[in-house]
């Protein structure tokens, strides 16, 4: 059985369609890049499979799920967004995340406190977005999931900050875990990738192993430029 | 899981009404120290001052029942809420007894300051306090009607009971209305402008419900020889609480917890 699979699902807001009858499946243990350019729908893609988004067509399911607490203690969710509330300090965040997810890792999350230089007792009030984001992309990699799914974790920062990010993606992740990835950012993740779902236009445009895809010698980036120049050229 | 919920959501609200209670614990000491010198001039400025925390702490206390309902589910906040390994229904469990935490302590305390304020006055004009208790005692003993104490337990468990439900109706009524102003038909629309339209719409069914219920003459009967259920009013009786208004009540919030749990599970779109 495949770890994601999405079957005919469609989502539009009032009259636009960001996502239009679309199907893939990706078996589990392997990096998935899930590439577009802004408003491709990938966010809104990401939020159907982790139960944020309900009004929409056809399925969406993780293990065979559609959104429900089985798969929402297996899926780690980093999203665009800061959502931890002003009042938690980042002890209380470890606290909050050991009581709810039976896969959360305490000691290491204590421990990368001190790795990532975010103070133990600083209320997420009085942080900069940078360490709001450091604590939660910390929150997400103490715990070990079958699944992470990672929206646009590298949007927005400098190149130093997303090759810090992109470490600790890789280094945290338990042996066997499936990560779905989403960035329009390409150059810089394209080398961690076993597969690429790239949409657009409410459209699945390509669905590939990154070998397959590259074995003449392009770069996903190139792979990239391609489909959405041609996206937005017959569009 | 419904356990850590309520541990996580009271620790949450705890922060909002903590400083609160920390004024009333403040104003409280004042008093004693302005009782046992004999300030007189603080004597009047300290009172009015606890009885406006009391007031503070039921108004905050509605206030943090809206905010959990609101921010920390339809905010980014329901980033974290909606992706626990939870149902709505779980979530909406949670909440829904730590307000209820919440309202009964706000209640307790308003109850407690009231009682303080007044033996607090009676001791600061009267040289025997003892004397002036034991007077409202008797005079509440010899009341037509008056029940037994077995009987006025009794009492207090279904004014308890009554409160409850009052309670629950209100959290529900809040929890039911931000949940449908949430929702894809409203979300283009402001939510709270959408969620007070919706309460008004509950508080107005309620009101019809209870105009309606009053027809009806069912009423819990408490007097002298007991507590039991009777038709018709009588002037002989300790009270009578008409009981078909609350009954209605209490079936409104089993089908608004119910409504409000399907939405956040299947219709809820978080921004």
């Amino acid at each position: 059985m495949a770890l994601i699979e999405v079957d005919h699902l469609s989502k539009s807001y009032g009259k636009h369609k960001v996502l239009e009858d679309i199907s893939f499946a990706f078996e589990g243990g392997q990096i998935i890049g899930l590439l577009g350019p802004n408003g491709s729908g990938k966010t809104s893609l990401i939020k159907i499979l982790v139960g944020l988004i309900t009004d929409y067509t056809g399925g969406a399911y993780i293990d065979g799920h559609s959104a429900d607490p089985h798969t929402k203690a297996m899926v780690a969710y980093l999203p665009e967004k800061t959502y931890l509330p002003e009042w938690m300090r980042c002890v209380d965040a470890i606290e909050y995340f050991a009581d709810f997810y039976l896969d959360f890792d305490k000691n290491k999350a204590y421990a990368m406190l001190e790795t990532f230089a975010l103070p133990p007792k600083q209320t997420i009030k009085s942080m900069s977005k940078g360490m709001q984001e450091k604590l939660q992309l910390l929150l997400v990699m103490c715990r070990n999931a079958k699944l992470y799914i990672l929206d646009e974790p590298l949007g927005g920062v400098d190149p130093a900050a997303r090759s810090f990010i992109l470490d600790t993606i890789m280094k945290n992740h338990p042996e066997g875990s499936t990560i779905l990835l989403s960035t329009h950012l390409i150059y810089d993740v394209q080398h961690i990738f076993d597969s690429v779902l790239m949409i657009g236009r409410g459209k699945v445009l390509v669905k590939a192993r990154v070998d397959e895809l590259c074995q003449d010698g392009r770069t996903i980036e190139d792979v990239f430029k391609e489909v959405f120049h041609y996206a937005w050229e017959v569009n | 899981m419904l356990g850590k919920l309520i541990k996580n959501e009271f620790k949450s609200t705890a922060h909002s009404m903590f400083g609160v209670f920390l004024a009333a614990g403040i104003t409280f000491v004042i008093m004693l120290i302005v009782f046992l010198f004999k300030v007189k001039s603080l004597m009047v400025i300290s009172s009015v001052v606890l009885g406006a925390i009391a007031v503070a702490v039921l108004v905050i206390t509605l206030f943090s029942i809206i905010s959990m309902f609101n921010k920390s589910l339809y905010g980014a906040q329901g980033y974290l809420s909606f992706t626990l390994p939870v149902t709505g229904k779980q979530l909406l469990a949670g909440k829904t007894i730590v307000s209820l935490i919440w309202v009964s302590i706000s209640f307790l305390f308003a109850i407690a300051v009231s009682v303080f304020l007044i033996v607090y006055w009676v001791a600061q004009t009267s040289d025997n306090i003892k004397q002036v208790i034991q007077s409202i005692y008797d005079m509440l003993r010899t009341m037509e009607g008056m029940p037994d104490p077995q009987t006025a337990l009794k009492f207090i468990i279904v004014i308890v009971t009554v409160l409850f439900i009052r309670a629950l109706f209100l959290i529900f009524k809040v929890a039911f209305s931000l949940a449908v102003a949430n929702t894809k038909r409203f979300q283009s629309h402001n939510p709270i402008f959408i969620a007070i339209l919706i309460y008004i719409g509950l508080f107005l069914v309620q009101t019809v419900a209870t105009v309606a219920a009053a027809y009806i003459p069912v009423y819990l009967t408490i007097g002298a020889s007991g507590i039991g259920l009777g038709f018709g009013e009588s002037t002989t009786v300790f009270m009578q609480i008409p009981i078909l208004g609350y009954v209605f009540e209490a079936v409104i919030c089993v089908l608004l917890y119910v409504a409000t749990g399907n939405i956040m599970t299947n219709r809820i779109n978080i921004k």
